[in-house]
């Protein structure tokens, strides 16, 4: 069993102190009518900076006492965080909620916004040392918000730096550096080397987290000499810690070398925290040199201090280790408490390496004592948290890709908004026609009128006529009276079908302008229904290929510019790592761009591609290649998806042919039936034979990814005589 | 800056545009003129045609950003000796140097056109006349075959050639589209 390795891995990767900002820079008090409070104020800053906190005690005591006489609002609130902050730093959490509240509530009268960005940073601060990330989170963004509003760069620095740090301990490290990059230029602006010192000691553990030891290494150096500097106890005693626990499992000398400095530097500060994190360091050094009487005792120490702060994880982990150090001690009654003790602690907490570091040292202390039963019960348990563990892991990349995600979906939002917009305008276009109907019915009333008026006009012509008539005989009046009743039963005949027609023709115009307007609003609904569907696929597209290696490239760049003076080599290697950044960009584009194109929806446009392919890599190594391609396929077309995923599966294969199977000949074969098509990419290569097992790769893990993202089934077989890549897509 | 490293090839000058590309030619007499594709005011092409009025033997070779297939195409039917993409920077110099000894590549979309240039009726038309500039029977398989996205060593091996012989027939095609393109134009004029 080869398991004690990784557990010393783990508790060193828990004793690394990544910084948030400790918040006194100068300019922070500049209100001229308080002069002497705001004075005290800095000299506080300044004490505590320098690790004199009683000293540091008195002077904000005094601001506060000073601001109450006077009824100074700003400077008792200012006087109330700052204790808060001392507080914090010598007697832990606990009780501190009621400063803050009192501060803001005085904030809010006073409105200055400094003042409640500083309040909410703060207790951001606090919320994160007591791992309660997202609501550190969510505060962070509310002093962010403040800060720009009060225009302070270096308060947006600091903001910066703790949400580096929050992101790092959420395991979220692409977001860490980025914010961390961010806050040391906004450090180095306003030319503050102690922030920027400890950034730069944050972003190295990110590089560690990420692996990168050597990179984290030099990253930590920077920060020390530049806190050498400047003279900053408390940080040297965290950054040659830092360096130490690097140092321990890889060499042994220099780790020694930075623990004394880190012990030297933590006294001198008369930090607890410091001096127990010292202590700490030692035990693990003391452990590793099997000097288990000596670590023991740091053991006990830390614990102390541990429990006089009140910061329970680091409790947790510290009696787990007491609890191995008694057993190696073979004292299995202080062994078994203090295992019991770190038990009820990670209950308290519910906190997940807690547990997953106690039960793999409980399980090695009862295989030591031959108690197989319970071993392997706790051997059970730590695999349990480990895989939750590194599921919580991945489900917070996964939460960090939807929240990008999201933005996009807000985008596309807009432009729905848009949508509905245009679609307001059509409404409104459909109205304009509706009242252009009813114009035209009253052009045509008028008309009516018009002939209504002749009428009338004809009428009196044939009364006029008639009193000429009546001089003749009554017989022709009578005639004439008959022709005129005669007459009128004919108008009003005439008017009664004119009307019927205006009548019907208004109601067909209406009719038509309704139905007319709804298709198009239809039609125009869809057409965007559709675009929106499409540009949702190019911007995950984007996104996936592209955004996160130019997330790389920036970091890489914005490191290899720091590193371009001080250490040109490593510049070099950065600057031929982001060269080969660019080109798989490039090559990523070009694939994207390529699956786009409408005319390559036809199957023969794959086949080119596929060729060509293979030209530039199999051929270009002396892998003699032949391709089958059915005839039947040539019907096909395939969406933009099916094509994209398809090239990608089918690269992402004759990659691997080149890098591990050592082939001479390969085999490429596209078929259909009825129901499906088949892709065999067959090599004669060493297959199973490979000593790194691309079965577990990413590269593997991508491609089946792909094949189950367009429904189809991937199966890749290995045996002596080579490697087979089978991709089966079903036919729609 | 990368010519400024090797012996062979001296950088006469950079210009940001084509607006007077045949001044320009005259007062420095160059070797090989490399052209952008896509420049303000003037483009390549455009620049590429200005240059063969007056200078048909100087070697010109277009630079462009992706495989741009139909600017490679109309830049070769034009007399361009060849092209160079951008992606591929770091092959500059030899890419230069293979341009001006054997000729350029050719891509499956720019066969596919180059077949579609000879099939056009008005173009058989005129090939009648000048039976140098028809293609050959061997010069159409190996143009199906490009189309098809073959490369040079698999067309070698598919019609039982060298690649050698594959690179020359890839020359003499392009040497017939371009006086293909020309016996085009002078049709037009005689039209027009």
């Amino acid at each position: 069993m080869h398991i004690r390795l990784p557990v010393k891995f783990f508790l060193n990767i828990l004793l690394l102190i990544a910084f948030g900002s400790t918040l006194q820079a100068q300019k922070k008090y500049n209100k001229v009518d308080s002069i002497e409070i705001f004075r005290l104020l800095n000299e506080a800053d300044e004490a505590d900076m320098h690790g004199q906190m009683d000293l540091a005690f008195t002077l904000v005591n005094r601001a506060i006492e000073k601001s109450r006489q006077n009824s100074f609002l700003t400077g008792q609130a200012f006087g109330l965080l700052k204790l808060a902050d001392l507080k914090l730093k010598t007697d832990g959490a606990t009780g501190l909620d009621k400063y803050y509240q009192e501060a803001k509530k005085l904030a809010k009268i006073v409105n200055n916004n400094f003042l409640n960005g500083l309040i909410d940073l703060q207790y951001a601060q606090q919320k994160n040392q007591a791992a309660e990330f997202e609501e550190a989170e969510k505060y962070c963004q509310d002093a962010l918000k403040y800060f720009i509003l009060s225009d302070s760069i270096h308060y947006i620095a600091y903001t910066y730096n703790e949400l580096g740090f929050i992101y790092e301990k959420m395991g979220k490290y692409e977001n860490a550096a980025q914010n961390n990059l961010k806050a040391i230029s906004g450090f180095e602006k306003v030319g503050d080397l102690k922030e920027a010192a400890n950034t730069i000691g944050n972003l190295a553990i990110v590089y560690y987290r990420l692996g990168k030891k050597n990179d984290a290494l030099e990253m930590f150096k920077e920060s020390a000499a530049i806190r050498e500097e400047i003279r900053d106890i408390k940080g040297l005693a965290a950054t040659y810690g830092n360096i130490a626990t690097i140092y321990i499992p890889i060499d042994e000398d220099s780790a020694e070398k930075y623990y004394s400095l880190q012990l030297h530097y933590a006294l001198k500060s008369g930090v607890k925290a410091n001096i127990a994190q010292a202590y700490a360091n030692n035990v693990v050094i003391l452990d590793k040199q099997k000097r288990f009487s000596e670590a023991l005792e740091k053991e006990k120490k830390a614990i102390q201090l541990y429990e006089e702060i009140g910061d329970k994880s680091k409790l947790g982990i510290r009696y787990t280790s007491a609890g191995n150090l008694y057993h190696k001690l073979n004292d299995s009654l202080n062994a078994e408490k203090n295992f019991a003790l770190a038990e009820s602690l990670g209950n308290i907490l519910n906190n997940k390496p807690v547990f997953q570091n106690l039960y793999l040292h409980r399980s090695e202390f009862y295989k030591s004592r031959k108690d197989y039963n319970r071993a392997l019960y706790y051997l059970e348990k730590y695999h349990l948290y480990k895989d939750s563990l590194v599921n919580e892991k991945t489900s917070s990349n996964i939460a960090e890709l939807q929240l990008k995600y999201e933005t996009e979906k807000k985008d596309n939002e807009i432009s729905q908004l848009n949508a509905a917009t245009k679609v307001q305008q059509l409404e409104l276009d459909h109205h304009q026609a509706l009242l252009k109907a009813n114009q035209l019915e009253n052009q045509k009333k008028e008309q009516s009128i018009l002939l209504l008026k002749q009428d009338q006009k004809l009428k009196e012509e044939l009364l006029a006529r008639q009193s000429l008539a009546v001089k003749s005989n009554e017989q022709q009046l009578k005639i004439s009276e008959q022709e005129q009743q005669l007459k009128e039963q004919e108008l009003q005949r005439e008017k009664l079908i004119r009307q019927i027609i205006i009548g019907l023709t208004t109601l067909a115009i209406i009719l038509s302008a309704i139905l007319f307007g709804r298709y198009r609003l239809k039609r125009k609904l869809e057409e965007q229904k559709k675009i929106l569907a499409v540009r949702d696929n190019i911007s995950r597209d984007l996104h996936d290929e592209i955004g996160s290696t130019l997330t790389s490239i920036n970091i890489l760049s914005n490191i290899s510019r720091q590193a371009f003076s001080k250490d040109p080599v490593q510049a070099k290697n950065l600057l031929q790592k982001i060269s080969e950044q660019t080109k798989t960009i490039q090559q990523n584009m070009s694939d994207i761009v390529w699956s786009l194109r409408p005319e390559n929806e036809a199957i023969e446009n794959l086949e080119v591609r596929m060729r060509e392919y293979s030209a530039q890599t199999l051929e270009a190594n002396n892998i003699k290649t032949q391709f089958h391609f059915d005839d039947k396929l040539h019907k096909l077309a395939f969406s933009h998806d099916v094509r994209k995923d398809l090239l990608l599966i089918y690269k992402e294969a004759v990659n691997n042919i080149i890098k591990h199977a050592r082939a001479t000949q390969a085999e490429i074969t596209m078929e259909r039936n009825d129901h499906k098509v088949r892709m065999i990419i067959k090599d004669d290569g060493i297959g199973s034979q490979s000593n790194s097992n691309p079965l577990s790769g990413t590269g593997t893990k991508t491609m089946e990814q792909r094949a189950k993202d367009i429904s189809g089934h991937l199966l890749i077989g290995r045996n002596n005589n080579g490697t087979t890549v089978t991709l089966e897509i079903p036919l729609t | 800056m990368l010519f400024e490293w090797q012996d062979d090839y001296e950088l006469i000058d950079i210009f940001p545009d084509a607006m007077n590309i045949l001044k320009d030619i005259e007062l420095y007499s160059p070797d090989v003129v490399l052209l952008d594709i896509d420049m303000p005011r003037v483009t390549g092409v455009e620049a590429l045609k200005q240059i063969r009025t007056v200078y048909t033997e100087l070697p010109v070779i277009m630079f462009t950003v992706f495989d741009d297939d139909n600017n490679i195409f109309e830049a070769m039917r034009n007399g361009a000796n060849g092209y160079i993409l951008k992606k591929s920077f770091d092959q500059l110099i030899p890419s230069i140097t293979d341009v001006l000894n054997g000729g350029a590549p050719m891509t499956s979309v720019v066969a596919k056109k180059v077949l579609q240039l000879f099939a056009h009726p008005k173009a058989k038309q005129d090939l009648k006349k000048t039976e140098e500039a028809a293609l050959t029977k061997r010069e159409d398989d190996l143009l199906q075959l490009l189309i098809k996205g073959y490369s040079y060593k698999m067309i070698a091996s598919e019609l039982g050639i060298s690649i050698e012989t594959v690179r020359v027939h890839i020359k003499k095609i392009y040497r017939k589209l371009q006086v293909n393109s020309a016996t085009e134009a002078v049709s037009k004029v005689l039209r027009g």
